[in-house]
């Protein structure tokens, strides 16, 4: 008979494809990225020696003239749309997953299509289409304008408002999903324990629905908080393009302003939060430690 | 479990905490089906009170009514005279022990049976001494610091039993709290839930299927079938006087005997039945001649080879004996019908009773019960 472990020790050459594979084509490209983060810009581009740490102290706001937050501001600003996109998200996704959690069979099959059915559009489509649909003139701006939200003839695009919208919609279902898996098995009989144990209805979600739905909550917050950070695009087409944020200002370091090193040190930025978010998920969710 | 500590102690039965429990024509349907059909029940003020059937005859329905965790379509419900059925689960003098305990996994052993105190907003220092005096009365004080996860099913049942009776409530419900349990245990808990109810003089609702346990533990026992209650009496009177064919079968052992009434003298009637015209005592109900009806008689009332035959004697033929311990219990067959009989073991001869041999039956008339249908 062959042990849990002794299997584990045969079947190690399983993961060779997948492991070579990542090796290949994820850790060597972000090694290259962290080292070329240390080198210094070329003359036409390119990179070359000597090894620095000036792409970093530039980040963090020391330019050649002195302090200049900018960098700084752009990094805060693409947390602040990470972060504020997941707490919208949140917002609207606990409502709807314990709406669809509620619905009988057939009706919730249909009802978590529709949650999934953006996927099957392309990204820019669906910007452009919210282009459309908040652009002067439309008929959302028109009932805006009416209601006094906006002045009249304006557009409810470009602004924050529309931004909030299109990174919303594209991101609801990446939050909706997981925490629906935990809505879906969510033990009522314990809620009823509280509301017989003397708690309201807020009671009642803080202590007893809350914690179940948790870990479901957490993980679409990191699934939405993470991509959203690095979102340019929707803030870009949405927004009127007049804000720089992480992601863009890497496209733009690696495209027009061709300084490789400076890039690479902002992406390495951007991958360090992003692994302290997975380490606070992982953290946020860990079993926890029980006293005998 | 432990002595009662000062404080629960002192509280006099004259006083008693317990609310008596009024319900009329309460109605609960899950569409068409009616889970409760009609149900009228009045709950003494401190009395352990059983509510005793079948699977999915309504009894968890019936205490979710109770506790508010479940509307009625119909009827009313008082608990100390107040009316209840506009009033939130979370406001009712009830707390309930849950049929499959509903302790909160991410809470210990100590947070589960402080919450309630916790949402009532009591200071920690007014909830530590009652949380830690209600795990002292059900032995669980050791194990205040594990999750539920790490407790065994007779620990969770004790956490769920001082989580509720942590708050005082007035009315205590309890559906099927020890079902889950090996029958060792279950008996043990038995004595120390009857004996906890005497002592905290809080009104116990308490939900089974199980016939043996609601007449130990307690003062009335509701029967309840497909939604409706046809009996409410202590449990000796219901072993003794069932009403009908459903209570006299559901509590133990009965033969049934269909007959027709032939004559009544007094309160002595006269019943035409297969086995031969049978005296019986006259319930409380009137019963013309030849009126239908079906008499019962536990097993252990019928008489064999009786000293002096009475006057429901006959002869029959015995078909098979059963020892089982303290009892041997006897098959007869009389006319095409099978009766059952059980006698103490050390009452029964060595020769007489063997399978084969023709016996005397007696059903004395006091033992014979007229049912309603
Ligand atoms: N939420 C519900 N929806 C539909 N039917 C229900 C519901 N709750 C209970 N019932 C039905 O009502 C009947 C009584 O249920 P219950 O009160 O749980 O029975 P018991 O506790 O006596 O076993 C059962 O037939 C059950 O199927
Ligand atoms: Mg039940």
């Amino acid at each position: 008979m062959h042990t849990a472990a002794q299997r584990q020790d045969k079947g190690w050459w399983f993961g060779v494809p997948g492991i070579g594979w990542l090796g290949m084509f994820l850790v060597l490209p972000l090694l290259a990225i962290f080292a070329v983060s240390f080198l210094t810009r070329g003359e036409y581009g390119g990179y070359g020696l000597p090894v620095t740490i000036e792409n970093y102290r530039r980040l963090a706001g020391w330019g050649e003239l002195g302090f200049d937050p900018l960098y700084p501001v752009i990094l805060g600003r693409s947390l602040a749309l990470g972060f504020g996109t997941a707490v919208l998200c949140f917002l609207l996704a606990v409502p709807l997953t314990f709406f669809v959690a509620g619905l009988n069979e057939r009706r919730r099959l249909v009802a978590l299509t529709l949650v999934m059915v953006p996927f099957w559009t392309n990204l820019l489509v669906r910007t452009y289409a919210w282009q459309l649909l908040l652009g002067p003139g439309s008929g959302l701006s028109e009932a805006a304008s009416t209601v006094g939200f906006i002045d009249a003839g304006e557009g409810l695009y470009p602004s924050w408002f529309a931004v909030a919208v299109g990174m919303v919609a594209d991101f609801l279902p990446f939050f909706a999903l997981p925490l629906y898996a935990s809505v879906e098995k969510l033990d009522w009989t314990l809620a009823e324990a509280a509301a017989d144990l003397g708690a309201n209805r807020w009671q009642v979600f803080r202590h007893a629905v809350w914690p179940q739905i948790r870990p479901g909550a957490v993980a679409g917050f990191i699934l939405v908080f993470l991509p959203a950070t690095g979102q340019f695009v929707i803030p870009d087409l949405l927004g009127g393009a007049k804000t720089a944020l992480l992601g863009n200002a890497i496209q733009q370091q690696f495209g027009q302003s061709r300084d490789w090193p400076f890039g690479s040190a902002m992406a390495c930025v951007g991958l360090v939060i992003m692994g302290v978010g997975l380490f606070l998920q992982r953290w946020l969710n860990r079993p926890k430690e029980v006293a005998p | 479990m432990q002595q009662v500590p000062e404080a629960t102690a002192s509280r006099k039965s004259s006083d008693h905490l317990g609310a008596g429990i009024e319900g009329v024509g309460l109605v609960r349907a899950f569409g068409a089906f009616r889970a409760l059909d009609g149900v009228s029940v009045s709950i003494r003020p401190g009395e352990f009170f059983s509510i005793l059937g079948p699977s999915g005859c309504g009894k968890t329905t019936l205490l979710r009514v109770i506790a508010g965790l479940d509307s009625a379509d119909a009827g009313s419900l008082s608990i100390d005279g107040e009316e209840m059925l506009a009033i939130p689960a979370n406001k009712r003098p009830v707390n309930t022990v849950f049929q499959s305990y509903a302790l909160f996994p991410h809470l210990t052993v100590r947070d589960n049976v402080s919450f309630g105190l916790r949402m009532k907003g009591l200071s920690p220092g007014e909830v530590a001494p009652r949380v830690e005096r209600a795990m002292e009365l059900v032995e669980i004080g050791p194990m205040a610091g594990r999750k539920p996860a790490q407790l065994s099913g007779g620990q969770k049942q004790r956490v769920a039993l001082a989580r509720a009776i942590v708050n005082e409530p007035r009315v205590l419900l309890l559906d099927e709290p020890l079902a889950a349990l090996d029958l060792r245990l279950r008996r043990q808990l038995q004595t120390e839930l009857r004996s906890l109810q005497r002592r905290l003089g809080m009104t116990f609702v308490h939900v089974t299927h199980d016939q043996e346990e609601a007449l130990a533990m307690s003062d009335r026992i509701a029967v309840m079938n497909a939604g409706r209650i046809v009996q409410v009496a202590s449990g000796r009177e219901l072993y003794e006087r069932p009403k009908n064919r459903f209570v006299a079968q559901f509590l133990g052992a009965c033969n049934l005997i269909p007959g027709t009434v032939t004559a009544r003298a007094g309160n002595v009637l006269t019943v035409a039945t297969n086995v031969g015209p049978l005296e019986v005592r006259a319930g409380h109900g009137t019963l013309p001649a030849s009126s239908q009806v079906t008499l019962a008689i536990r097993p252990e009332r019928v008489r064999l080879n009786p000293e002096v035959p009475g006057r429901n004697s006959f002869s029959a033929e015995l078909r098979d004996a059963m020892f089982t311990g303290a009892e041997t219990q006897f098959t007869l067959s009389v006319a095409e019908m099978a009766l059952r009989a059980v006698l103490a073991s050390e009452s029964v001869g060595a020769g007489s009773l063997r399978p084969g041999s023709a016996v005397v039956v007696d059903l004395p008339a006091s033992a014979l019960i007229v049912l309603e249908d």
